[in-house]
C-alpha cells in the first residue's frame, strides 16, 4: 500500500512536469502567467501521503522540474520538499474541510513560489529583478486555487484509503 | 514513543533532502551548469524530449481547435441552423490556416534578411517546450548538437532576436530569452549611434543603459546588436520612451523587444561562434529584420 500510493503520486508528478513544460507554459498562460501545476500536484498528493513519502515526492518532482527547465538544479527540489513537508504538517488542521483545503493550497503555492524567488535570488538567478515577480507569484497561487477544485477530488479518488480514515502511505 | 521515533525519522529525512538540494545548487553554481549537473540535465532532456514532442503534437491541434471555436461564438447566435456545419468548417479552416501560416513562416524564415552571409550559416528549428515555471525564461528547440547547434548561438525569428542557446543535447537545445533578467545584450541605436546594454526584466520592455550617450534618445529608434556575443545588426527592438542624458550617468530608457515571446513557434538558429565577427568588413550594423515582416 505504501509504495503503491507513492508510485501513483510519482507517476502523476512526472506527468505534471511534462504538462508544465508543454501545455501550461506554451498554451495556458492567462495574463502571461501559468499555474504551478507541479507544485499543486505535490501539495494535493502530500495531503494524502505520510511525511516521508510526501518529502520524497516533493524532492523527486522538484528535481525533475529542475532538470527539464532552465533553473538552478536543486532549487525546485528544495522548495517542493519543504512544501510537501508543510502540507503534511497542515493536514490535521484542514482534514475534511474543503474550504480550508483550498486555502491551504493557495497559501502553500504562495509560500512555495516566494521561497523559490528568495532561493533563486540568493543563488544569483535574479528572480526579484523580474518586474512582474509579485504578480506572477500571486496569479500562480490563484490559478492553483482554481485548479485545486478539480485536482483535489481526482486525487481523492485515485488515492482512496481502504481503511475508513487516516494516512495512506 | 513510536510517534517520537517517526517524527525524528521524518525530520532526519527532511534535513537530508534539504542538504542534498543545497549541495546540488552549490555544485550547479560552481560548475556553471556544466559538469555532472549539466550532463544530468542533458540526459533528462534527451530522455523526455520524445514525450514532450508527443504531448505537444496532441496539445497543439487541440489549442488551435479551441481558438477556432472561441472565434465562432459570435456567429453561433446568428446562424443557429448552420452551427454544426460552421463548427466543422471552421475547425477545418483553422487547422488549414495553422498549416498555411506555418508554411508561410517557414518560407519567410528561409528568406530572412540577415546581415552578411548569416542566412547560409543558419537553420530552422521548432519550439518544443517552454520553461518550467514563471521565472524560467527559456525554450527548448527540437534540434541539437547533431544538427550543428552549439552553446552561445543566437536565435532569431521573423521579428528579430529571440535569445541565445545556453545548452544543447544531441537532439534539443535550450534557448535563454532576451527577457531573462540574467540576460544582457550589447546594442547600438541605429539613428543616434549610441552604444549600451539591453537587459531583460522578466517581462515587457528591456532596460537600456548607455553610460557613454551624451545626447537625447527618441522613442521609436531601432536598436540592433553589436558584434561580440551576437553577430552585428540583428534587430533587438525599438526605444519605447524618450530619454535625456543625466550628468555622469548617460542615458537610461527602455526598449520594446521586436519579438512577441508568446507567439514563438518556428525560429532560425544562426550557427555563429560568439566572439568572431562574421559580418562582412565595413558593413554598417543595419537594422536586420526591419525589412522583414
Amino acid at each position: 500500500m505504501k509504495s503503491r500510493f507513492l508510485n501513483i503520486a510519482l507517476a502523476i508528478s512526472i506527468g505534471a512536469v511534462i504538462l508544465q513544460t508543454t501545455l501550461f507554459d506554451r498554451y495556458v498562460d492567462p495574463f502571461g502567467v501559468t499555474a504551478d501545476f507541479v507544485l499543486l500536484v505535490v501539495v494535493v498528493a502530500s495531503f494524502r501521503l505520510a511525511e516521508e513519502a510526501a518529502m520524497v515526492l516533493g524532492f523527486s518532482a522538484g528535481l525533475l522540474n529542475d532538470l527539464l527547465g532552465n533553473t538552478l538544479m536543486g532549487v525546485w527540489a528544495l522548495v517542493l520538499t519543504v512544501v510537501g513537508y508543510a502540507a503534511v504538517r497542515l493536514r490535521p488542521r484542514i482534514e475534511g474541510n474543503q474550504l480550508l483545503t483550498l486555502g491551504a493550497v493557495f497559501a502553500l503555492t504562495l509560500g512555495g513560489e516566494l521561497l523559490f524567488a528568495v532561493l533563486g535570488t540568493l543563488f544569483g538567478q535574479q528572480v526579484f529583478s523580474d518586474v512582474n515577480a509579485f504578480k506572477k507569484v500571486l496569479l500562480a497561487a490563484v490559478y492553483n486555487l482554481i485548479l485545486a477544485s478539480a485536482v483535489v477530488p481526482i486525487f481523492g479518488w485515485l488515492m482512496k484509503p481502504e481503511r475508513p480514515s487516516g494516512v495512506l502511505a | 514513543m513510536l510517534t517520537n521515533q517517526r517524527f525524528a525519522r521524518s525530520t532526519a529525512l527532511f534535513l537530508t533532502l534539504v542538504t542534498i538540494a543545497f549541495l546540488l545548487m552549490t555544485f550547479d553554481v560552481r560548475s556553471e551548469r556544466g559538469g555532472i549537473t549539466g550532463t544530468l540535465r542533458d540526459g533528462a532532456h534527451t530522455l523526455f524530449e520524445p514525450v514532450q514532442a508527443a504531448v505537444n503534437s496532441v496539445v497543439r491541434p487541440i489549442d488551435s481547435s479551441i481558438e477556432a471555436l472561441i472565434n465562432l461564438a459570435g456567429l453561433r447566435a446568428e446562424n443557429a441552423r448552420l452551427r454544426q456545419q460552421l463548427d466543422e468548417a471552421n475547425r477545418t479552416l483553422a487547422e488549414t490556416e495553422v498549416i498555411r501560416s506555418q508554411n508561410e513562416v517557414l518560407l519567410q524564415l528561409s528568406q530572412l534578411d540577415l546581415p552578411g552571409d548569416l542566412l547560409e550559416q543558419s537553420l530552422v528549428a521548432r519550439v518544443q517546450s517552454g520553461g518550467s515555471s514563471n521565472f524560467d525564461f527559456s525554450l527548448v528547440l527540437n534540434k541539437g548538437s547533431a544538427d550543428g547547434l552549439a552553446q552561445g548561438q543566437p536565435v532569431v525569428n521573423l521579428q528579430g532576436l529571440v535569445g541565445r542557446i545556453v545548452s544543447v543535447t544531441s537532439s534539443s537545445a535550450t534557448v535563454k530569452l532576451l527577457t531573462d533578467p540574467d540576460h544582457a545584450v550589447a546594442v547600438q541605436l541605429a539613428l543616434s549611434g549610441f552604444v549600451g546594454t539591453a537587459s531583460g526584466r522578466g517581462a515587457g520592455d528591456l532596460k537600456f543603459v548607455s553610460s557613454r550617450a551624451d545626447g537625447p534618445v527618441e522613442s521609436g529608434e531601432v536598436a540592433v546588436t553589436l558584434a561580440g556575443r551576437y553577430p552585428a545588426g540583428l534587430l533587438v527592438g525599438r526605444v519605447a520612451k524618450d530619454a535625456a542624458p543625466a550628468i555622469g550617468a548617460g542615458v537610461q530608457t527602455t526598449i520594446e523587444p521586436a519579438v512577441d515571446f508568446n507567439q514563438l513557434d518556428f525560429v532560425r538558429v544562426i550557427l555563429f561562434l560568439p566572439g568572431i565577427d562574421q559580418t562582412p568588413d565595413g558593413e554598417e550594423p543595419a537594422p536586420a529584420g526591419e525589412s522583414t515582416p
